[in-house]
């Protein structure tokens, strides 16, 4: 990424980093990082203090002692341990999410030049986009077992859409000079697609992979819910039945810890191949 | 239409409008006359600014000289064979930088040589060379969002010489910019046109800017777009911003902006005629 500085006519160099407060910005990224480890403290002391108080049950709210220990114990152990099932959730989520994206990309592409089939396919798109996705599952694996296979399938379905729509928009919203610009130099369709509808789309496919990342792994646990042998949402159901909250609360965490961590590899993804203006 | 032809052309013309018009059928509706026919002769290393008020088919014009619209009617040539999108001798510059904003400054300069297949060393020479002439060699590494209005317009005007256009078509470029700017940009674009056999036709609604640059200026009036007249500016050449006090110039700014006004008045009366009927 290049300075984000303006310069003008004169080589003057717009300020940056400075807000309305006048504060600098090291100074703000510190507040900041202080305010959440305080927010985080929070959190956890009224959680402690609904446990002690007994404002509910130990069932539905077990000590965060209880939670950590749990936690502690899958990692440190063998015994019980949380890595075959992150192991599997990851994978049936990673696979789902490339299939999915990889589908819409392409299909989105052939979408986007070719008018005719976008106008004939399109009211069975709006229907498949409105349709919850989520409620297929149970049919999905009477069809397709316990396996990954219909995890896979589901998080593809999920995933699918949101790619879909903004590749079709990002390929489409083209700017009409730039348009013209790339015609008056004779490109051809591969070049035009290439030199300008690829880079154009490229926003918006990755803003739509942040949200397919997402119900990807929404689709895998919904999946591991209705019928599997191993995976977290299996965890989940598991230490449910045997009255463990500390457990699925434990899972819970891992999961939010999941979502983030994919989430901070898009994000390294599209740093590295969309070009940002900042 | 004296004008039309340019005083002392020897030899069959060098770019050739012939009778190209453009006509939008609406259903259910008149056909709208975006621009009745018109005839234009250049001859190599002319500059023309094509002049008057929006809708009066200037733009519609340079798009289908530059073969990106086709016309209803009639041709445009370029030493006799016709134009089309991507001919190689044409370059097009719009109102807009039009410079891609994921592209450094370089890699859009060099972008038309690239996709037309011609990136040699030659090409590249000429793009660092045109950088430096104006003024951004040191910004080549830059985006376009890091550069002013301007310096964009500069870019996008290297850009488009780096092929060696015979035909240089330029729709509004300095529209955008401020007065200061606009001044400067044009005296830069006369540097670079005298060192270079190549015709401009340069589109504005600015008559001091067209009068200050052009051999000749073609005047155009709107409802429905057509050319009216054009006219000679036999101002010396080179020119140089001492001109811009020059009591000549200001003549022929002022001849200029009464055969606009008067066209203008005249269909004006037309669409009043028109509204009463």
């Amino acid at each position: 990424m290049p300075d984000s500085q303006l310069v003008d006519e004169t080589g003057t160099v717009a300020p940056a980093g400075t807000d309305p407060a006048g504060l600098p910005k090291d100074r703000r990224n510190w507040i900041a990082a202080v305010l959440a480890v305080v927010l985080l403290v929070v959190i956890v002391g009224v959680w402690q203090l609904a446990v002690t108080q007994e404002w509910t049950s130990s069932l539905v709210l077990p000590p965060p002692a209880d939670v950590f220990a749990s936690l502690k114990n899958g990692f440190a152990t063998a015994q019980g341990s949380w890595w075959p099932d992150i192991w599997v959730t990851l994978s049936e989520t990673v696979i789902g999410f490339a299939i999915g994206v990889v589908a819409a990309m392409v299909v989105g592409a052939v979408f986007a030049y070719v008018d005719v089939l976008r106008k004939a396919v399109y009211p069975y798109v709006l229907f498949m986009q409105t349709f919850p996705k989520i409620a297929v599952a149970p049919l999905l694996v009477a069809w397709l077992g316990y396996g990954a296979a219909p995890k896979i399938v589901i998080s593809a379905l999920l995933a699918f859409f949101p790619v879909f729509t903004n590749t079709i928009t990002g390929l489409s919203r083209i700017n009409g000079n730039e348009r013209r610009l790339i015609r008056s130099c004779g490109a051809n369709w591969l070049q035009e697609l290439w030199y300008l509808r690829l880079p154009n789309a490229k926003p918006y496919i990755f803003a739509a992979m942040d949200v397919a990342l997402v119900v990807a792994l929404l689709g895998t646990i919904v999946g591991e819910f209705v019928g599997s042998k191993s995976g977290l949402g299996y965890r989940i159901q598991q230490s449910t039945a045997f009255g463990d909250t500390a457990s699925v609360y434990a899972v819970l965490i891992i999961l939010g810890a999941l979502g983030i961590a994919l989430h901070f590899v898009m994000v390294a993804l599209k740093s590295w191949l969309v070009f940002e203006e900042d | 239409m004296n004008g039309s032809t340019p005083a002392g052309a020897d030899g069959p013309a060098h770019v050739l409008v012939d009778g190209v018009e453009k006509t939008y059928l609406k259903k259910g509706g008149a056909p709208v006359h975006a621009l009745r026919p018109v005839r234009l002769d250049l001859r190599r290393g002319e500059f023309l600014s094509l002049v008057g008020p929006s809708g009066c088919g200037k733009t519609t014009l340079l798009m289908i000289m530059a073969g990106l619209l086709d016309a209803s009617g009639g041709t445009v040539s370029l030493d006799g064979a016709p134009v089309r999108a991507g001919d190689p001798r044409i370059s097009v510059a719009f109102q807009q930088p039009t410079l891609l904003r994921w592209r450094t400054v370089w890699d859009n300069v060099i972008l038309p040589s690239k996709i037309m297949g011609r990136l040699d060393a030659a090409a590249r020479t000429r793009a660092e060379e045109l950088l430096e002439l104006t003024g951004l060699a040191s910004f080549k590494k830059h985006y376009p969002h890091e550069l002013s209005g301007g310096m964009q317009q500069r870019a996008a005007i290297a850009r488009s010489l780096v092929s060696q256009p015979d035909l240089l078509l330029m729709d509004e470029p300095f529209a955008a910019l401020d007065e200061f700017t606009r001044e400067k940009l044009n005296d830069e674009l006369l540097r670079l046109w005298s060192g270079r056999e190549m015709t401009v036709v340069f589109v504005t609604h600015n008559i001091s800017e067209a009068v200050y640059l052009s051999d000749r200026v073609a005047i155009m009036a709107p409802r429905p777009g057509r050319l009216i007249e054009v006219t000679d500016v036999p101002l010396a050449r080179p020119r140089t911003p001492a001109i811009r006090g020059d009591e000549d110039y200001f003549r022929r700014v002022r001849d200029t902006r009464a055969l606009l006004d008067h066209t203008s008045d005249e269909s004006s009366d037309r669409q009043e005629a028109g509204d009463a009927r």
